[in-house]
């Protein structure tokens, strides 16, 4: 089985079918993440991987093949949904409904969507990365794009929240 | 804390699958393929209009100087001889024209 980086190298290539390949691969990945930044919004969390695919390809020539894949494709799912929050009102709308889109096939606990729903975008984010996802907090700061500093004092007002 | 602990474990263990991969695959790959052409296009129509103004810009003063060079003897012969006549046939023309408009058709 090729590795992602091999597959980004042939994609940059000129095999688009070796994306293909990438977004398979990865697919369930972001769209775990999307449900939970979403607080199980499916829909919404639908949209964000489909963009971060879409946005991952077109920056995909910024990609530093040493580094991980699946790292840099949750940053730009970040990204994306905090774009989408800005951007579209219709999932503010849908954010505020209590109760999330879940759907009984999910086998998911909606503790945890109903845990991180008091937070606010950037606290949730970061909470989920660094508990779920157990990333330590310099990368949570590389991802999101802030200092080590203030992603560790969010995180830990984030905390007192849910205490 | 240990209520905490505890649904982050649960959520841990928790595994979302994407509805219908293959469908969001070929999604991708399609709006990928269209943005690759689009820009390919726009590409092409930037460096279509920068060549076209570059060679207009070119020959619109040769093209003049010719049109100058094989007009200039015709409006002499113009003014003096063929202007009135000419004036003449296509007036009559529109005239003719304008007559055979107004006329009523009876059969098709």
């Amino acid at each position: 089985m090729e590795t992602d980086e091999q597959l980004v190298e042939r994609t940059l290539s000129g095999e688009i079918d070796c994306y293909g390949i990438l977004v398979q691969r990865h697919a369930d990945y972001l769209f775990g993440l999307g449900m939970r930044l979403t607080a199980g919004n499916r829909a919404f969390a639908e949209d964000i991987s489909q963009q971060a695919f879409l946005r991952a390809y077109k920056y995909l020539k910024s990609f530093d093949i040493k580094k991980d894949f699946r790292r840099w494709l949750t940053g730009i799912t970040v990204n994306c949904y905090k774009d989408l929050i800005r951007k579209e009102d219709r999932y503010l709308t849908l954010e505020r409904i209590d109760e999330p889109s879940y759907t009984p096939d999910l086998e998911g606990d909606i503790g945890f969507f109903g845990l991180i729903k008091p937070l606010a975008e950037d606290e949730r984010t970061m909470f989920t990365l660094r508990y779920v996802y157990d990333y330590q907090i310099k990368e949570i700061a590389e991802v999101v794009g802030l200092k080590p500093g203030t992603v560790k004092s969010k995180i830990s007002r984030a905390l007192e929240k849910l205490r | 804390m240990n209520r905490l602990e505890t649904i982050i474990e649960k959520e841990k263990e928790v595994f979302y699958s994407q509805r219908d991969k293959e469908k969001l695959c070929s999604q991708v790959l399609l709006l990928v393929q269209h943005e690759q052409e689009s820009r390919k296009f726009k590409r092409n129509l930037c460096l279509g209009l920068f060549s076209g103004v570059g060679i207009m810009g070119f020959l619109l003063p040769q093209i003049g100087i010719i049109v100058n060079e094989l007009t200039s003897p015709l409006v002499d012969v113009m003014s003096d001889e063929f202007l009135p006549v000419i004036t003449f046939s296509y007036g009559l023309s529109i005239v003719l024209l304008m007559w055979l408009n107004k006329r009523e058709i009876i059969f098709d």
